[in-house]
């Protein structure tokens, strides 16, 4: 024992100091939170702006409130049109919300745990219940990257360039498509933009397909469960949510949901993250089968989501 | 400090090369498994990792040993050469974790300047012998 260990003595303390920092890295990248910044209680915000909008209800209707028209596969007020239709494509079941709004307002963001931060992660339906959001999507799930724009409802939280190809959507409602390497955050910022999401790549551009049959989100060669989203007119927007990665379901490549999305009239769409974390939420309940493993129909936490909401 | 030095027997190289072969073996393993479950997101960092000890490894020992050329190591080159087929080998497998998770990571760097100190120290230490 004792000649062994005098021979092998550095082997094995190395061995077991690459071990721990390995184990400490791998906890630092997916338990370990890092909370940088946290905002004022969703909830509070949602019942101020609820007030308001009754008051501005109460004085344009003289008195006679909202009335709203709820069933499984709609949503409408006076303020709000969702309607929510399953299309069966290229072996995949697919879910698109059609969004008609009055105010560029009404499309927001959410974070997780109303927090800016790393490993900062809830379900997109619990971060929608949180905002009182009619219709939410998973966003960009900026806390797996530490780098790329990050601007939620007009607040810049991260102006690192990781090269991307970002979306941003403008104070008036309208979407842009932006290289990170050609202008900077805080110049977005400047220019009006409400939104910027850092993962893509855009599948839409000047109502043309921008990716190709090859296009693959970073390392992904195959057909995966999708989320994307849409500009088709002034504050007319699509949400849209494939299944994938199960028997009844494949998912899409990303030329197939370019292709797919064309077919709705889209201007600009732009993929966000999919995979595990594709969600779509409405009216309390979720529209698809999230599942990560292809097995289980279970959300994946995220990092944050687009909602329609007041 | 005198260093201690030895000339490497053919057998005991060879014996080095033999020890890279499971480790070789594993790592391919484990990059294949791990990529067959991964839904088609791949890395060629996962993909790759068993090449630090096969080529830096297994062939290097195995060279060395069917040399006709006799090569003297001290032990500080013994030992910095392992940890940094080590180093690399992890740090390759850590970094195809997280690319398939879809993720990055800054400590992802420690391994690769970890793992360039020890080559770096062992070939110093071996043309300094010379």
């Amino acid at each position: 024992m004792g000649k062994f260990w005098r021979n092998h003595r550095f082997g094995i303390i190395y061995g077991v100091l690459l071990a721990a920092f390995t184990i400490y890295a791998l906890l630092d990248v997916f338990l370990i939170t890092h909370r940088y910044k946290t905002l004022e209680n969703p909830q509070q915000i949602n019942d101020r702006n609820m007030k308001d909008r009754d008051i501005n209800d109460r004085n344009m209707n003289d008195g006679n409130t909202n009335e709203k028209k709820i069933t499984e596969t709609e949503y409408k007020d006076d303020g709000i049109a969702i309607s929510i239709t399953t299309h069966r494509m290229y072996d995949t079941d697919i879910y698109v919300a059609d969004v008609k709004i009055s105010s560029p307002d009404n499309l927001k963001t959410a974070l997780a745990q109303n927090t800016y931060g790393r490993n900062v992660k809830d379900y997109t339906s619990v971060i929608a219940r949180e905002n009182n959001a009619i219709l939410a999507i998973n966003g960009d799930f900026y806390g797996a990257q530490s780098q790329g724009y990050v601007i939620r409802n007009g607040v810049l939280y991260r102006s690192s360039a990781k090269g991307n190809e970002d979306l941003v959507i403008y104070a008036d409602g309208t979407f842009g498509i932006i290289e990170e390497s050609k202008i900077s955050a805080e110049e977005l910022l400047n220019a009006g933009a409400r939104q910027v999401f850092s993962f893509g790549p855009a599948l839409i551009e000047k109502s043309q397909i921008s990716v190709t049959e090859e296009d693959e989100v970073g390392k992904a060669m195959m057909s995966n469960p999708r989320t994307a989203i849409g500009f088709i007119d002034d504050l007319h927007y699509v949400f849209v949510v494939s299944d994938g990665r199960t028997r009844a379901s494949r998912g899409l490549s990303l030329y197939e949901l370019a292709q797919f999305m064309e077919t709705l009239g889209v201007k600009t769409a732009y993929n966000l993250d999919g995979g595990g974390s594709s969600t779509m939420y409405f009216n309390g309940r979720i529209i698809n089968n999230p599942t990560t493993d292809g097995r289980t129909m279970k959300e994946r936490s995220v990092s944050d989501i687009v909602y329609i909401g007041y | 400090m005198i260093l201690s030095t030895s000339v490497i027997e053919k057998e005991q190289a060879l014996k080095r090369a033999k020890i890279y072969i499971p480790i070789t073996l594993f790592c391919m393993l484990f990059g294949w498994v791990y990529e067959k479950y991964s839904f088609g997101v791949y890395s060629n960092y996962m993909i790759y990792a068993f090449v630090f000890p096969l080529i830096g490894g297994m062939i290097f020992w195995l060279l060395i040993g069917t040399s006709k050329k006799k090569f003297r190591f001290n032990n500080i080159f013994l030992k910095c050469h392992s940890a940094s087929i080590a180093t690399f080998t992890v740090g390759f497998i850590f970094k195809g974790v997280l690319d398939i998770y879809g993720t990055t990571s800054s400590l992802c760097y420690i391994y690769w300047i970890v793992g360039i100190i020890f080559i770096s120290i062992a070939v110093i230490s071996y043309l300094r012998m010379k």
